[in-house]
């Protein structure tokens, strides 16, 4: 089988380990990994802001890209969901794209979900030590229903102590662009989120996510927790050596 | 063009006159056979553990006696209204109440050739000790509620303005659910023709400080059901039938 | 306070409330109780998930045959001795409500609650030609004596703690103070039960208005709108216009549905089904009932079939307790009758495209509101289409049309992308601290944000040389 990665904005800019971690445990599990240069965004940042026409561009630009793919994984949720939406008729794509975005939407997926549901795998011969708390990402658990996938593989982790928030399902606070129009109201959330970790007293969090992450990373660095963020990929391909 | 016009035509234009009753009918049926049948198991237990779930009490009787003896323990000081159904009067319900022990006066209400407008009964400090024994047409075991309807026999302020509220029920007379008895209900309005229809599930109540729950906000603070195991009261009747 | 009550100014109201710790907490108290009861109702209720499609299909149902459920509901309420009234916006409705209060001669009247009255501003317009409009509702009751709007659909006074409410009795009506809820609810009761007596008009909302048999549904616990519906020689009902159901059958449906999903009780205490005026024989009720059927832009949204399913509302609440961001600016902050993700939604109707245009924005699509709606409406979606609507018709700010123009012309030039991310990682350490953190204005009092990697995952997939398709 081959995998084409798609690596999301922000993890590319930001988390490019994180990109590598899902090759790795890809690769550990005998799957050959390609990667095409020409990918950029799923244009969920346009989308969500109301710029459905820059929105098409991007959507016209991946579909170009990917539309021979014979199954794409990318390690977020929220990007897959975009993708997946690209035929809904939210965005006003040319008859030709969204014929390729109809063929390709069972293609695409968020990566604990494509190891779990696609490829039946549960174990892949990780260590990752310590009490792990799982974030529960919204668009991947409303939009595509991912939820025991990412507990099912946590539970297999040598070491590695799942602990459940008080609160699951509740948003950390990011949604986009909407913590830089709503800063204050993105931070209050967060912080409400904060509290959920602090009490589960945890070594990480972590989610499918890395927008998330981001969120959660930045009010816990300000309250000086020692908790740290860590993409469910890092996780996976960890094996306990430092 | 007056609102009502602008308005209707303003709908028309968007959706015309739409497809016919007949369509509609059949529409709806089509959605409805979508849901499953809800199933209540064991209705009786269901529905007094309903009625304590929502803050009410529920007794079983056997007797028009025994009846007036659970009220009196429901409410054994302060004045007692009983509500002017033919089948009490037939029973003698509200003597046999007088009798039973207790302290406070047991008025019928509304009483025949009633010079008193009900609102003055109800609306004096009299009323405010008082409890209202009314009928209830069906009870629901699903929701713990039960229905009450307006009729020349018994007035709405009897269930309102008290504080507390029982209402005689008929054990055959508990459906499943609410929509288990819409046939019934509707037959019922078609021969009876209520002003209104209520729906009581437990005492007035309020969440409204704190989510702190208060019963007796504006109507009763108490609400029991007491359940006639027999002889069997005619459910027709009970709004008087005939008019 | 008054003019600054609209959804234009929803972020400085938001920031105001943002750092009230009490509000927070009793606004968390509140939502966690409602939602906690209703995860319990709900889950004894395996058939839920076909209920909600059979209910929304019902809604939707009754919108393509609106017409014919009108006339039909029209005719029956007249039948049954009820007069049937239109309004086309708030204005004409409160006008109407006036003239017959007016006619009754009386100057009280009581209401119990009604989104669509607070929708419309009726208690002020009563309140400006000497009317006193009382709320009887306690929460209603609570915020009317506080001078305030309600804050949530249901709970309208959830904002305050038991010690805001009896400070504000020992103020407002000269009580020694108490924040003992029975205490206070009693005296709400003792006060409250002489308007009854006293008013000669009670006005309600309505729930649900049955076509086939033209009777009116209103759903409450208190008994205030028992009483407001009983008691006073005239009831006015306010209906949207909406708001129709085709028979008992669907109302035992959605009845199964409301309180489930508002407070989680499996029935509110009392559902007053009403066919019209008391009867010759009956000896209480109104001896005249008004229905007032409302439009105030109800029609505009159901020729837009995009937003039509906002109109299958049934206003229980849910996605207000559920939304992390009504969680943390509370209801005032909407500045609208309807708060949360729903009122976001209606926003833009209610107020008007330039002022309601904010509210759409202050949500982070976490779906959390559609996940629970009893009816499926999906609010992040209709949130979605409003920013649509607002980008489209160029109200967004100018420095996001001209970020977003230079994003969309990055995103299909894979060149530049990739250069983009060169040059921002370039930069990056002109504006990072020492522990590689970017220091961000906005963000960077409460929140840090990482800098970039120092090398892009395509920068590093290219120097591997590994297999690029």
């Amino acid at each position: 089988m081959k995998v084409s990665l798609f690596i999301p904005c922000l993890t590319d800019l930001f988390f490019p380990s994180t990109a590598w971690s899902v090759v790795r445990v890809l690769e550990r599990l005998g799957i050959d990994v390609v990667y095409d240069p020409r990918q950029t965004c799923c244009g969920q940042p346009a989308f969500n802001t109301g710029y459905h026409r820059d929105a098409v561009v991007c959507a016209e630009h991946f579909l170009d890209v990917f539309h021979e793919a014979e199954c794409i994984v990318a390690p977020s949720g929220s990007c897959v969901a975009m993708i997946r939406d690209y035929s809904s008729g939210m965005l006003r794509l040319p008859d030709r794209y969204r014929r390729l975005a109809e063929r390709l939407k069972d293609r695409v997926w968020e990566f604990t979900s494509f190891l779990v549901d696609h490829l039946g795998v549960t174990e892949v011969d990780a260590e990752f030590p310590g009490r792990v708390a799982l974030h529960d990402s919204c668009h991947a658990l409303r939009l595509l229903g991912i939820r025991a996938q990412p507990r099912a593989l946590l539970k297999r982790v040598r070491g590695l102590e799942l602990v459940e928030l008080g609160r699951t399902g509740v948003c950390c606070g990011f949604g986009g662009t909407f913590a830089v129009k709503f800063a204050d109201i993105s931070t209050e959330i967060g912080k409400e989120k904060i509290r959920d970790i602090l009490d589960a007293q945890v070594r990480t969090v972590t989610a499918v996510d890395s927008s998330c992450l981001m969120q959660i990373d930045g009010l816990l660095r300000k309250t000086g927790s020692t908790t740290t963020t860590v993409h469910i990929a890092d996780i996976l391909a960890s094996t306990g050596q430092p | 063009m007056g609102a009502r016009e602008d308005i209707l035509h303003r709908i028309r234009s968007i959706v015309g006159d739409g497809p016919g009753t007949e369509c509609a009918r059949s529409e709806l049926q089509e959605i409805f056979r979508g849901i499953p049948i809800r199933r209540i198991e064991e209705v009786i237990p269901t529905f007094c553990r309903h009625v304590n779930e929502a803050g009410g009490e529920t007794s079983i009787v056997h007797s028009w006696a025994e009846a007036a003896h659970r009220v009196r323990d429901i409410h054994p000081s302060g004045p007692v209204f009983v509500a002017a159904h033919p089948e009490f009067r037939e029973a003698g319900f509200s003597s046999l109440i007088q009798s039973a022990s207790g302290r406070g006066e047991v008025l019928e209400v509304p009483e025949e050739g009633m010079e008193l407008q009900v609102r003055d009964v109800f609306g004096s400090v009299f009323a405010r000790n008082a409890a209202g024994v009314g009928r209830a047409l069906y009870g629901f075991a699903d929701s713990g509620a039960v229905l009450l309807v307006s009729s020349p026999f018994e007035c709405r302020s009897l269930s309102l303005l008290v504080a507390t509220h029982i209402a005689v029920l008929h054990e055959s007379a508990i459906f499943p659910t609410f929509a288990d008895a819409v046939e019934s209900i509707e037959e019922y309005v078609r021969t009876s023709s209520p002003g209104a229809l209520t729906l009581v599930a437990g005492p007035s109540k309020t969440a409204d400080i704190e989510k702190v729950l208060v019963t007796g906000v504006h109507g009763p603070s108490r609400f029991a059901v007491v359940i006639f195991q027999n002889p069997p009261l005619a459910s027709s009747t009970v709004g008087g039938g005939t008019r | 306070m008054k003019e600054l009550f609209s959804p234009r100014w929803f972020k400085s109201r938001a920031s105001e409330s943002l750092p009230d710790e009490a509000l927070r907490r009793n606004i968390e108290r509140a939502t966690e109780t409602a939602l906690k009861k209703r995860a319990d109702v709900v889950g004894a209720f395996p058939e839920w998930e076909s209920y909600r499609t059979a209910a929304r299909a019902v809604k939707e149902h009754v919108l393509e045959n609106l017409s014919s459920y009108l006339a039909s509901f029209e005719e029956h309420a007249r039948a049954n001795g009820s007069t049937v009234l239109y309004a086309r916006d708030g204005v004409e409705a409160c006008a109407l409500v006036m003239d017959i209060v007016l006619s009754a001669g009386t100057r009280t009247v009581v209401k119990s609650k009604s989104m669509t009255s607070e929708e419309i501003g009726l208690s002020a317009a009563l309140g400006r030609s000497g009317i006193q409009a009382v709320e009887t509702d306690l929460g209603e009751y609570i915020v009317q004596l506080a001078g305030e709007p309600p804050s949530h659909i249901t709970a309208p006074a959830l904002h305050k703690s038991r010690r805001d409410i009896g400070r504000l009795f020992e103020q407002k009506l000269g009580l020694p103070y108490s924040d003992e809820p029975e205490t206070l609810t009693a005296v709400a009761r003792s006060v409250l039960r002489d308007r009854f007596f006293e008013a000669g008009v009670g006005i309600s909302g309505v729930n649900f208005g049955l076509a086939d048999s033209g009777a009116i549904c209103v759903v409450e616990n208190e008994g205030n709108a028992r009483m407001a519906t009983t008691l006073p020689p005239v009831h006015i009902a306010l209906m949207g216009v909406e708001k129709l159901l085709p028979d008992m059958r669907c109302l035992a449906l959605f009845l199964d549905m409301l309180a489930r999903s508002a407070t989680g009780q499996r029935l509110s205490s009392y559902t007053s089904i009403i066919r019209g005026p008391k009867r010759a024989d009956e000896w209480d009720g109104p001896d005249v009932l008004y229905i007032i059927i409302l439009d105030n832009g109800r029609t505009d949204i159901f020729a837009d079939s995009r937003f039509r399913s906002v109109l299958s509302c049934i206003r229980c609440g849910a996605c207000l307790n559920v939304c992390p961001v009504y969680r943390v600016v509370g209801g005032h902050a909407y500045g609208s009758a309807y708060p949360g993700p729903i009122g976001a939604v209606l926003a833009p109707f209610f107020h008007g495209k330039e002022d309601g245009r904010h509210l759409p924005y202050a949500s982070s699509l976490c779906g959390a509101c559609a996940e629970i709606c009893p009816v499926r409406i999906d609010i992040p979606r209709l949130l979605l289409l409003h920013r649509g609507e607002t980008v489209r018709e160029r109200r967004a700010p100018l420095i996001e049309r001209f970020l977003m123009k230079a994003y969309a012309c990055v995103v299909k030039r894979p060149a530049l992308y990739a250069l983009t991310g060169h040059l921002l990682r370039a930069f990056a350490p002109l504006a990072t601290d020492e522990h590689g953190l970017l220091r961000i204005p906005t963000r960077a009092k409460t929140r840090t944000f990482p800098a970039p990697a120092e090398k892009t995952f395509r920068e590093i997939w290219k120097e591997e040389g590994i297999g690029s398709t």
